[in-house]
């Protein structure tokens, strides 16, 4: 245990909390009685880490076995990390406070593309070689899930395998042939073998890639009995799936520190620029009364007093009323906030919104994404200028005076005169303020706009189209900016450079691979923040491997390209992107999965033991 | 289970604060502490207002990275409840290194605070050992020992020696215990690593490591805070 050492330099470092653990209902189990020791890695820091309800799920499910014991780990700040290094000191699990090198499987969990060098840098703090191909025992077996692992070609010679889609059945399949593999002496190699063939497990060793002259790739090839195409795991029944009891409550404040509940899973909205909404298909709903119980477990273990509802799009969930019905009684008595939506709650009892008005006021965000209604109908955002003035109207006259507004530069299609809507819609916004009789006294009205540049990822009906360029986004965004006349309008923007950078990764290929390890050489990590971010680690590493970003991020896909994704399944089909495409080309919506179809390819994740209708979608109430 | 109107009385919960949670900054221990309180679902009184929160006074704030053994705070009950199932009930809902030793109605107001006593121990390498011990001798026997003290009015030169008695400095294989008798509470705070910072300078050597603890916290007449 390394709580000796630690305290030297603890003692030294900004919020020492982060590297202690301790906290509340923190899982602690005598080593000698498990046989699998895993660590949970989010590469990140604590604040982050600690926000994310995945993890907080894997991490009861695994502690909930008794032969397992699950520890976290998160990224150490640069302060953290020099001591470390110089002290000898080993990247180790919260909860031991032992060093993870020797743990029998390592997880990563890639929630975007900018934490890579993170993974790399942890592996090396461990003390681990950071390509696969070096680490030889079978312990311990490097995975890594998450959005991320459904294109995650740049982080395949590093990560022994990668688990597609939703974890709560695969992880414990993985630790059960551990074990099998522990007690039998097996090597690495035939652990990996044996686990390809699990539904949802990806080994990228066992796929041979080759490439053109142009630099697209040829073919994949697996070997080894690896099955041709690796198809994403889901849960059939939310209802019956492991949820926690209980959360590790930080004795430190973090990003989102609360209960969270999570009311479904997918989309039924299909925007085109929305990875989630379609890798996360199909549709599907907890029961209104699993959610309560839950919610009332949560609180009563954590002590928290504020639960959120969470979801892609919760304002979708068909049981909100019943559900708000049953928790609101037991939360106010409790004083306990819930947190919601703020869309569409306009169909409500009259009774039910007072009930919700109690509840502490947080501030208006909306999302058009997109201008005009021309563009909102490329990108598919069903949402209307009316209902977006409707609902800020609401507000105001509910006593809002602030409205946050969030959109997207650089999508498809997208003309100077989009760009310009944007600055118009906020306009009127402030227009309507005024017009108000209503509007509350005394206090003006502030719309800030915040436009991030629009990043293409796989499995999307975007994956085709080409990024803007970083000069096209400036310019973009310098005439945005001139279209703005009043200082009632703050207008929030970044550099594209990271953006770009994502587009690159998201839709990189195994070439990838020698670029991330390049930069995280040359001081790359923590690159999502501004303050670590130095993109001539990136410049350089990219010219060290002869490699161009405009072939990644700036090039249109031919429909028949082999992408670098291509031999992975996640339910919705290539035909059905296709499709999407050329609506998208056509300035044509697509009605969401509630009113229509669209025949996405994704209920076919159900499988043969179909245990339930195809997506769930029940009729809008 | 929680109220709102009347409070019954109030109770101090006298608790420990060690190992990992000595990393618990006061403003997160204050976070820590009333969520155990909520989880505890003893019958504690919330303040009225647009937006109750729970009622919960410390007596004395402890820096972060310091070990406390007599540590309190306050709370006020809305209903009857026997003082060890409070403490049971409150000690089982909370996080590692944070003990209830006791629950009492108090007799002293924090106010009352004039003194803390810690202990202290310094780590050197051994290179630095004797040399530390020499300079400590000289350091501590000085009339007077001015340090810079950040105020609300910015920075001021302070005499701390009459404000840090040392009751005893024994050194051994790893270093020195130091027990120091600290000015504490509303009037005069004085934290010890504005004495061991001044003394680090002094010797012109830093500790490999350093280990607080206040293991005491006393009136003007030198009596427990209780």
């Amino acid at each position: 245990m390394l709580f000796d050492a630690l305290q030297n330099v603890l003692e030294k470092v900004q919020k020492p909390a982060r590297y202690i653990g301790g906290e509340l209902n923190s899982v602690t189990k005598d080593k000698e009685k498990v046989d699998v020791r895993y660590a949970f890695c989010f590469p990140d820091v604590y604040e982050i880490g600690m926000s994310h309800l995945g993890m907080k799920i894997l991490y009861s499910l695994k502690n909930a076995r008794e032969d397992t014991w699950c520890e976290r780990v998160f990224a150490p700040a640069d302060d953290m990390e020099a001591l470390m290094r110089e002290n000898d000191i080993p990247l180790y699990g919260l909860e031991s406070l032992e060093p993870i090198r020797n743990f029998d499987m390592i997880g990563f969990t890639l929630q975007y593309e900018m934490c890579y060098t993170t993974v790399l840098n942890m592996l090396d703090l461990a003390g681990l070689p950071v390509r696969s191909s070096q680490r030889t025992a079978l312990a311990p077996i490097v995975m890594a899930g998450g959005p991320c692992a459904c294109n995650p070609e740049p982080m395949a010679d590093f990560i022994d395998l990668f688990v597609l889609g939703e974890g709560e059945e695969v992880n414990l399949e993985l630790i059960d042939l551990y074990k099998v593999a522990k007690q039998g002496n097996w090597t690495k190699q035939e652990y990996l073998r044996k686990a390809a063939q699990i539904q949802g497990v990806y080994v990228p060793s066992l796929y041979a890639v080759s490439y053109r002259e142009d630099g697209t790739i040829a073919a994949v090839t697996p070997e080894e009995g690896a099955t041709a195409t690796v198809r994403k795991r889901i849960i059939a029944d939310l209802d019956s799936v492991f949820f926690p009891e209980s959360f590790v409550v930080p004795n430190i404040e973090v990003v989102h520190d609360r209960s969270m509940l999570e009311v479904l899973r997918g989309c039924i909205r299909g925007c085109r620029f929305c990875q989630a909404g379609f890798i996360y298909r199909p549709f599907r709903e907890k029961r209104h009364t699993t959610l309560n119980k839950d919610g009332k477990n949560l609180t009563e273990s954590s002590g928290y007093d504020e639960i959120s509802l969470t979801s892609l799009s919760t304002s979708d969930y068909s049981e909100l009323e019943p559900l708000l019905t049953e928790m609101i009684p037991w939360t106010s008595c409790e004083n306990v906030g819930l947190s919601l939506p703020s869309l569409r709650i306009d169909n409500f009892s009259p009774e039910l919104l007072e009930q919700i008005a109690k509840v502490r006021k947080s501030g208006l965000t909306f999302a058009p994404e997109a201008g005009t209604q021309r563009m909102r109908d490329v990108i598919n955002k069903n949402i209307t200028e009316d209902e977006v003035m409707q609902t800020c109207r609401t507000a105001f006259e509910g006593g809002y005076t602030s409205v946050k507004l969030y959109f997207m530069l650089g999508l498809p299609t997208e003309t100077m005169d989009d760009v310009k809507g944007i600055a118009d819609l906020a306009q009127q916004i402030v227009d309507l303020f005024y017009s108000l009789p209503e509007r509350p006294k005394g206090k003006g009205v502030n719309v800030t706009i915040s436009a991030a540049c629009f990043v293409p990822k796989p499995f999307t009906p975007f994956e085709f189209e080409p990024q803007d360029t970083i000069e096209e986004f400036h310019r973009k965004q310098e005439y945005l900016k001139s279209c703005i006349r009043t200082k009632k309008i703050n207008y929030k923007y970044h550099s594209g450079g990271t953006s770009m950078l994502e587009a690159v990764l998201a839709r990189g290929d195994r070439r990838l691979c020698a670029v991330v390890e390049g930069a995280w050489k040359r001081g790359s990590r923590l690159d999502s923040w501004s303050e670590f971010y130095d993109p001539t680690r990136w410049d350089e590493a990219m010219a060290e491997q002869g490699l161009d970003y405009s072939f990644y991020a700036n090039r249109r896909r031919d429909y028949d390209e082999i992408s670098p994704w291509n031999h992975l399944d996640y339910g919705v089909s290539k035909q059905f992107l296709i499709r999407e495409n050329k609506l998208a080309h056509a300035d044509t919506t697509t009605p969401n999965c509630r009113e229509k179809c669209a025949a996405c390819g994704a209920s076919g994740l159900y499988g043969e033991k179909e245990v339930l209708p195809p997506c769930r979608v029940t009729a809008n109430s | 289970m929680s109220g709102h109107g009347q409070f019954l009385k109030t109770v101090r919960i006298f608790y420990s604060k060690t190992a990992r949670a000595k990393y618990v900054s006061h403003l997160d221990t204050m976070r820590t502490i009333t969520r155990a309180l909520r989880r505890s679902r003893v019958p504690l009184w919330y303040t009225e207002g647009f937006n109750p929160h729970l009622y919960l006074t410390f007596a004395l704030p402890l820096s972060l990275g310091y070990e406390g053994q007599c540590e309190s705070f306050d709370v006020r009950l809305t209903a009857e409840m026997d003082l060890d199932t409070l403490t049971k009930r409150i000690n089982a809902a909370m996080p590692m290194g944070f003990e209830v030793l006791r629950a009492a109605e108090p007799v002293m107001e924090p106010k009352a605070i004039v003194w803390a006593d810690y202990q202290i121990r310094l780590l050197y390498a051994p290179a630095d050992r004797e040399h530390a011990r020499q300079s400590f001798e000289v350091f501590d026997s000085q009339p007077v020992i001015e340090v810079q003290k950040k105020t609300k009015k910015g920075e001021k030169m302070v005499d701390i020696r009459p404000l840090v008695q040392t009751l005893s400095a024994q050194w051994g294989e790893t270093g020195v215990a130091l027990t120091l008798r600290i000015a504490s509470g509303i009037t005069t705070n004085i934290n010890p690593t504005l004495y061991l910072k001044a003394f680090y300078q002094w010797a012109n050597r830093e500790p490999e490591g350093v280990r607080v603890v206040r293991t005491a916290i006393l009136d003007e007449n030198l009596r427990e805070f209780c």
